[in-house]
């Protein structure tokens, strides 16, 4: 086999691709900032699936947490034809927008990596994940002055809300993001599995199930405490 | 049993006093066989002439004569007159004559004829004392004075025989005069020599109880000093609890090694779950290498498939930029797709880092699983390892601590045992402080064990004496008995008349005080009672007992001996009753039949005097009347007519 490809984070290679996929599927819009929160949320929600490996690494950031790991993947994605920049714009002189939508080729890669259920799994984590964040985008409890962020970059103002953000935020650190270990967003994970398990009526449901009803109710969370600060202002 | 001969005592003859100022000029007395009776007034000189008497016999032996008991008499220590007051004695002794003239003032022997010969001057004391121990028997003057004293002369306030201490008196009396010559000088000497061995044993004993007391003491002392220092029971603490502490190190080191067994087990195990776990996460790390590489081969052949790289087949195969979508050339395509495929940047020509290094056939994906199912396997017993693993991490951090709290208690007993230990090398060993005290009464001991000797070796002496005396006291006591039907033939015949129904002498069986044994003695017994003690009796029964026993005893022994001594008497005839004077006036006659009796008496009972001299014939020449050469006082002088009238009562004048 000629190689002219290959990387080694294939695991953020294949989470941007499904990201994107997902995207184009549900015909959302995603932004650079976007895929950035995307893949935040996919990693510190992880405790909700009992993993705690952590794909990229992620520092604070003034527009929230930023890896730039996934943008570098994103551009070498983007060399190879396999993700395409569908739409670019520089904003205020320095900062930029930048929109990518998944290839026809991204879309064969899709189709190929889902056939190992690893990737089929980790497919489905990043679908559950860009899916619920999809329910609960809504413009017009976006739509306010001080919001800086257009459709779906809004993913931003729920990331904010992330009790392992804000306590980096509070304590005004700028050391590396850890997912490992006892962050305060699996803290509350843990505590609502272990409120949950004594429920008589979740134990019929399947694990994935399982899994995308608490997604949802953590985004309930998240977007209820937006709306307490938005509510505020 | 030695030959019988009884001790002669002395038979006076006659007594002459000369220049003796408590009498007016010469006064000379021939005594007859029989009764003699001395009558004067009170203090005239009537018991100043039996002492003259004695003195006479013994001179001041023994000191009994001494100092000034004549001359405060008779004012004789103011006689400046140079004349020698003196007075002569005649006597005999066992029918040898013996005539003596001695100085009242200092008792010299001015004269001295034995068996009528004069004895030369310078030999007057010691030719004396020789002969007349020779002819009388008696063992010594003190036996004279004795006898004399005790018996044969009383005064009239003077001693009871026959109530004398229980026996000592009757008891000298009888050994003396009634067993045989020597007996009593055997007697003396065995309780002398008694009493020298019994004082010797005693004073050994006092001794040696003065050591054992000194011993006792220093042991006292010695106990004292051990528990006022209190380190014998210290030391002996301390060692108890060294010894405690050292067991229980012992005990503890035991229980230390049987942890550390245990330990060095759950150890072993420990590591051998460690190290099953390092092999299974070993087998994890190294299925799990495979599943990235196999991945990496998955991905690298999805990702570099045609239908996934389609910018690069578009660029290959229709020579169409997948950046802008221009056709190029086709040697520029072939070129570009080169570089591509030569791993370098068709923009930079750098390196695209691209590893060529796996070339084989990919992996089938599917073999993952078999891995995975490796991987899940070591990991439940890598799960299961992990709790056996932390179940041995508790029992080992448990026997750790209780190893550490072991060592700990152990560290803390050395403490404690060297502690004890310093106290103990600060202990002064009690046996050295006592040494002193060991070796005092080691030295006593052999003081005690000499007078144990000394005693052991004079106690058989002791014994044997004592066993030789008592023989001699049972020949005594035996004597004694033989003689109490005699006796009590004559005692009874005086009186039979004065007691209502019959008086006797009984034996009485009594250790006098000071005596080791028991002697017989007489006590009189009448109206049914012995009378022990003279309180028992009335003052003129006492009296008339005394003289009756006395009578009784010199009767007695004249008949035994076949001598004729004579008693002296100076009755308190003023303690009777009418009757009982005359009885006792009658009694002294009777008696002087058989006896040669000598009476003093006083005027205050010119009835006893009559008595006396009634029908008694030649009692004028039996008579020594004292107011013929006493001196009266003026008062007496006055009375002198009464006392002539008594006499002249009496047929006496």
């Amino acid at each position: 086999m000629q190689k002219f490809w290959t990387t080694n984070n294939y695991a953020l290679t294949n989470n941007i691709l499904y990201t994107l996929y997902v995207a184009n599927k549900y015909d959302i819009e995603i932004s650079k900032i976007a895929i950035q929160k995307i893949f935040y949320l996919s990693q510190v929600l992880n405790p909700l699936r009992e993993i705690a490996h952590q794909i990229v690494e992620f520092v604070k950031y003034f527009r929230g947490p930023y890896s730039k790991n996934v943008q570098n993947e994103l551009d070498h994605l983007c060399s190879y034809g396999l993700v395409e920049l569908v739409k670019f714009e520089v904003r205020n002189g320095k900062n930029s927008v930048a929109v990518y939508k998944i290839s026809l080729g991204g879309i064969n890669a899709v189709s190929e990596l889902t056939k190992y259920s690893k990737e089929e799994d980790q497919f489905w984590w990043i679908s559950t994940i860009l899916r619920t964040c999809n329910l609960f985008f809504d413009d017009q409890v976006f739509s306010n002055k001080k919001n800086e962020y257009e459709g779906f970059d809004n993913i931003v103002n729920l990331v904010y809300q992330d009790p392992t953000f804000r306590d980096y935020e509070s304590n005004n650190l700028r050391s590396l993001m850890k997912f490992d270990g006892d962050t305060p967003t699996a803290t509350i994970i843990k505590n609502t599995i272990d409120h949950l398990g004594n429920d008589s009526r979740l134990k019929d449901l399947d694990y994935k199930h399982l899994v995308e009803l608490l997604v949802v109710g953590y985004f309930n969370y998240l977007y209820g405490k937006y709306v307490e600060v938005y509510a505020a202002d | 049993m030695p030959k019988r001969k009884f001790v002669n005592v002395p038979e006076v003859k006659s007594i002459k006093v000369e220049s003796y100022p408590l009498f007016n000029g010469v006064f000379e007395y021939n005594f007859k066989k029989g009764l003699n009776l001395f009558i004067g007034t009170n203090g005239i000189g009537k018991t100043t002439t039996t002492h003259l008497i004695i003195f006479s016999l013994i001179g001041n032996y023994n000191n009994q004569y001494g100092g000034d008991f004549f001359i405060s008499r008779n004012k004789l220590k103011n006689d400046n007159t140079g004349i020698t007051p003196k007075v002569s004695l005649e006597f005999s002794v066992n029918n040898i004559p013996f005539k003596i003239v001695r100085s009242i003032k200092d008792s010299l022997i001015l004269h001295l004829e034995i068996n009528n010969e004069t004895i030369g001057k310078e030999k007057y004391e010691e030719v004396y004392k020789q002969e007349i121990l020779r002819y009388s028997g008696f063992n010594s003057f003190d036996d004279i004075y004795r006898i004399i004293t005790l018996f044969l002369i009383r005064e009239e306030e003077g001693n009871y025989l026959i109530w004398d201490n229980f026996g000592v008196d009757q008891s000298k009396v009888f050994r003396v005069l009634f067993t045989y010559q020597g007996f009593d000088k055997d007697y003396e000497n065995l309780s002398k020599r008694y009493t020298e061995s019994d004082t010797k044993i005693r004073g050994l004993q006092d001794n040696r109880a003065q050591f054992i007391k000194r011993i006792e003491r220093l042991e006292n002392d010695k106990e004292e000093l051990i528990s006022t220092k209190k380190s014998v029971q210290t030391k002996r603490e301390l060692l108890e609890k060294n010894g405690k502490i050292e067991d229980k190190i012992l005990d503890e080191r035991s229980r230390s090694l049987t942890i550390k067994e245990d330990l060095e087990f759950l150890t072993d195990h420990i590591n051998e779950y460690q190290s099953e776990i390092s092999t299974l996460n070993g087998v994890i790390d190294e299925n799990t290498e495979k599943i990235l590489f196999i991945e990496k081969d998955f991905y690298d052949e999805i990702y570099n498939s045609e239908h996934v790289l389609l910018s690069l087949h578009k660029l290959e195969h229709y020579h169409i930029c997948f950046h802008c979508n221009n056709k190029i050339g086709a040697a520029r395509a072939k070129s570009i797709i080169q570089k591509y495929r030569s791993n370098e940047c068709p923009i930079c020509d750098s390196n695209l880092g691209i590893d060529e290094t796996n070339k084989s056939s990919p992996e089938d994906i599917s073999e993952v699983e078999v891995f995975k199912s490796q991987i899940l396997s070591s990991k439940e017993k890598i799960k299961e390892l992990e709790t056996n693993l932390e179940s041995h991490i508790i029992d080992l951090d448990r026997k750790q601590s209780d190893l550490e709290k072991l060592n700990l208690t152990i560290q803390n007993l050395y403490v404690s045992l060297r502690e004890n230990q310093m106290k103990l090398n600060e202990i002064i060993d009690p046996k050295d402080e006592v040494t002193d005290f060991d070796i005092q009464i080691k030295t006593l001991l052999k003081e005690v064990k000499i007078y144990d000797d000394e005693i052991n070796e004079v106690i058989p002496i002791r014994r044997a004496i004592l066993e030789e005396l008592t023989s001699k006291n049972e020949y005594l006591n035996k004597s004694i008995l033989k003689y109490q039907k005699d006796l009590n033939e004559i005692f009874k015949s005086f009186t039979k008349d004065y007691f209502e129904g019959e008086c006797e002498l009984v034996v009485n069986d009594k250790k006098p005080s000071d005596f080791k044994l028991r002697v017989n003695s007489f006590i009189p017994k009448f109206e049914g009672k012995a009378r022990v003690y003279s309180t028992r009796c009335s003052t003129s029964q006492r009296l008339f007992l005394e003289y009756t026993f006395r009578l009784s005893l010199l009767q007695l022994y004249c008949n035994v001996s076949k001598s004729s001594p004579m008693l002296i008497l100076e009755p308190s005839e003023g303690a009777f009753d009418l009757a009982n004077t005359t009885f006792l006036a009658e009694t002294f006659k009777t008696a002087s039949k058989e006896i040669n009796l000598t009476v003093i008496g006083n005027f205050s009972k010119p009835d006893f005097i009559k008595s006396l001299a009634k029908n008694n014939q030649g009692i004028k020449k039996r008579f020594l009347n004292y107011l013929n050469f006493g001196i009266l006082s003026e008062n007496e002088k006055k009375r002198m007519k009464t006392y002539r009238d008594v006499l002249k009562n009496a047929g006496l004048e």
